[in-house]
């Protein structure tokens, strides 16, 4: 359906911080969800912002007001600690900016916690650290259940994720909609200002390849917090997560992992965003 | 008061099976049942049947009805074939049903429960589920169903299957299912007697696992589980690895598991749960306490 939608990308990271991705071929946030846009809102019109870009200009919030919807990617910066970062309470301001212009937005990941800060929330570092690659067994509460976001999702399911912060408490308008054994606030819908705010913990426009490179970039890293016993056990990974993104049929690789429709199907995992789109960002630009 | 619970254990193999199983370093079926049952409460009294072997007597009557609760174990026997070995497991069933002992087991188990009682088993279309049940959700009944008190709404869990349950009789209850499996576990109230069935395998462990799946690698490579027999060797030692080495987390978050599989207080719930939620309160209402 191509309705002339016109959607801004707020890219979470700074652009050097994605030149070592780039650099492995990796694609940034917004680039993810630029791809999945293309197939899920045919005919869009697409901006990209970098909020984290100190000396890049943003729309104001009068402006905001032209788009149907804002999209805001993760990131590699952190809310705790960063209350004198300029990268990070320039895209608070952003978010809260959102809110008040009454634009749907949607978040995975550092886009929810931002969101979350900008109408009051908590963000912290994760007592047990890292969620990596794979969060798994993520499950819909009643709410969640009954949401338009979750709309055709199974009630429990996996999905890529890789974060070490997380939202600990939710805005006094905000509904939590899906947790697991390792986070609480693995998905949740925020309103603020006037505004709506659908988000995610996880990132569902990760796809395996994405994951893979995720990997080599953070190898050392990986290996320091125990996930490999060594880098050449993490290129390993890297190496099977990359064989199973190019031939979906090697159910060997699908099995001995742990991986199946819920990450290998991404219209299953893009399920979230589609519904913001449908649910939420076309109902409202039809007004 | 004296709670010393008699159990009886029924290991459906047949001779020739428990042998294959013992000789790839597997422990028989049985005899896993046997510990995890005395581990979880060493009050108990395990008695083993096999009524596959030529032979066996099954108690009856007065003998049956002596026991507190009759736990089975998984089997590689079809429910649906009509053979000696499995209607004489029917019937047993069925005694035990009318003699209002307490009934538990695993896989094979919960399928003879639910054919007993007048339901229905098939093959599944999704074929076999080896290894890991992966996000096994509890039901609403199962929510609040004894069994599952303090276990997660949604668990992973040791598995290896290719029948399911498709009709369940009238007085089941299905507890919780997954996308592979709907009935992963089911209760099933018959003409008096109660029993709790799992699909999958609490009894189990990494090591068990890696046994099982060692004795049937040459069947997993022809079912696309593994590329060839050395992949099926590997994926062996990484359980194995895992098993004798429970700190090695990045072979956990490799293979996508958790307490759920490593932690036997979390795998066993519902095995705790049948001996305290069922077992003993039946035991004092039929006023077998004291009897040990």
């Amino acid at each position: 359906m191509n309705d002339g939608l016109c959607l801004l990308i707020a890219e979470g990271n700074p652009s050097d911080r994605n030149e070592a991705l780039k650099a492995l071929g990796g694609r940034t946030g917004s680039e993810c969800f630029t791809a999945l846009l293309e197939e899920l809102a045919p005919g869009c019109h697409i901006e990209v912002a970098m909020p984290a870009d100190i000396d890049a200009a943003l729309p104001a919030g009068h402006e905001l007001g032209a788009y149907d919807g804002i999209m805001i990617s993760g990131s590699g910066l952190n809310i705790p600690g960063g209350e004198d970062d300029p990268r990070v309470q320039r895209q608070i301001e952003f978010a809260r900016a959102g809110f008040e212009a009454g634009v749907p937005m949607f978040g995975s990941c550092w886009g929810l916690q931002v969101a979350a800060a900008a109408a009051g929330g908590l963000v912290k570092p994760h007592p047990r650290g890292s969620e990596m690659a794979i969060a798994r067994k993520i499950s819909l509460n009643d709410a969640g259940r009954g949401h338009p976001m979750f709309e055709g999702k199974s009630g429990v399911f996996d999905q890529p994720a890789i974060h070490v912060d997380e939202v600990t408490h939710l805005p006094s308008g905000a509904t939590l909609l899906a947790s697991n054994s390792f986070c609480t606030v693995q998905a949740a819908s925020i309103a603020f200002q006037g505004g709506m705010f659908w988000g995610v913990q996880y990132h569902p426009e990760f796809d395996l390849l994405d994951m893979a490179k995720l990997v080599r970039r953070y190898a050392t890293r990986l290996v320091d917090q125990g996930f490999f016993a060594d880098t050449d056990a993490a290129e390993d990974h890297a190496g099977r997560l990359s064989v199973l993104d190019a031939a979906p049929e090697r159910q060997d690789l699908a099995w001995l992992l742990g991986i199946d429709d819920d990450i290998l199907d991404r219209r299953i995992r893009w399920r979230e965003i589609e519904n913001w789109i449908n649910r939420l960002v076309r109902p409202a630009a039809r007004r | 008061m004296v709670l010393n619970p008699r159990i009886l254990v029924v290991d459906g193999y047949v001779e020739a099976a428990r042998k294959e199983l013992v000789a790839g370093g597997a422990s028989m079926a049985a005899d896993q049942y046997v510990g995890m049952l005395t581990k979880l409460n060493p009050a108990i009294r395990c008695d083993v049947v096999f009524p596959s072997d030529p032979g066996s007597a099954l108690p009856t009557g007065t003998e049956l009805a002596a026991y507190d609760g009759v736990a089975w174990t998984g089997c590689s026997l079809t429910v649906f074939e009509d053979n000696p070995e499995v209607n004489t497991q029917i019937e047993f069933a069925r005694a035990a049903f009318r003699a209002g002992v307490p009934g538990f087991g695993s896989c094979w188990a919960a399928q003879i429960a639910v054919v007993a009682a007048g339901g229905i088993c098939r093959p599944n279309p999704n074929g076999r589920e080896m290894g890991i049940a992966r996000k096994v959700a509890l039901t609403p009944e199962g929510r609040g169903h004894p069994m599952y008190e303090g276990k997660a709404g949604v668990f992973d869990a040791f598995i290896s299957h290719v029948d399911e349950i498709t009709h369940l009789p009238p007085g089941s209850t299905v507890l919780a299912g997954n996308a592979f499996t709907r009935v992963q576990s089911v209760s099933v109230a018959w003409e008096g007697g109660i029993f709790w069935g799992l699909q999958y395998h609490p009894e189990y462990d990494l090591r068990e696992m890696a046994r099982l799946t060692w004795c049937r690698i040459d069947k997993l490579v022809a079912l696309g589980f593994f590329q060839d027999r050395a992949a099926g060797e590997d994926y062996v030692r990484l359980l194995e690895t895992l098993h004798q080495d429970p700190s090695r987390r990045d072979l956990a978050w490799l293979l996508g598991v958790d307490e759920d599989i490593t932690d036997e207080d979390v795998r066993r719930a519902e095995v705790r749960n049948w001996i305290d939620r069922l077992i003993i309160p039946t035991m004092i209402a039929r006023g077998r306490a004291g009897a040990g």
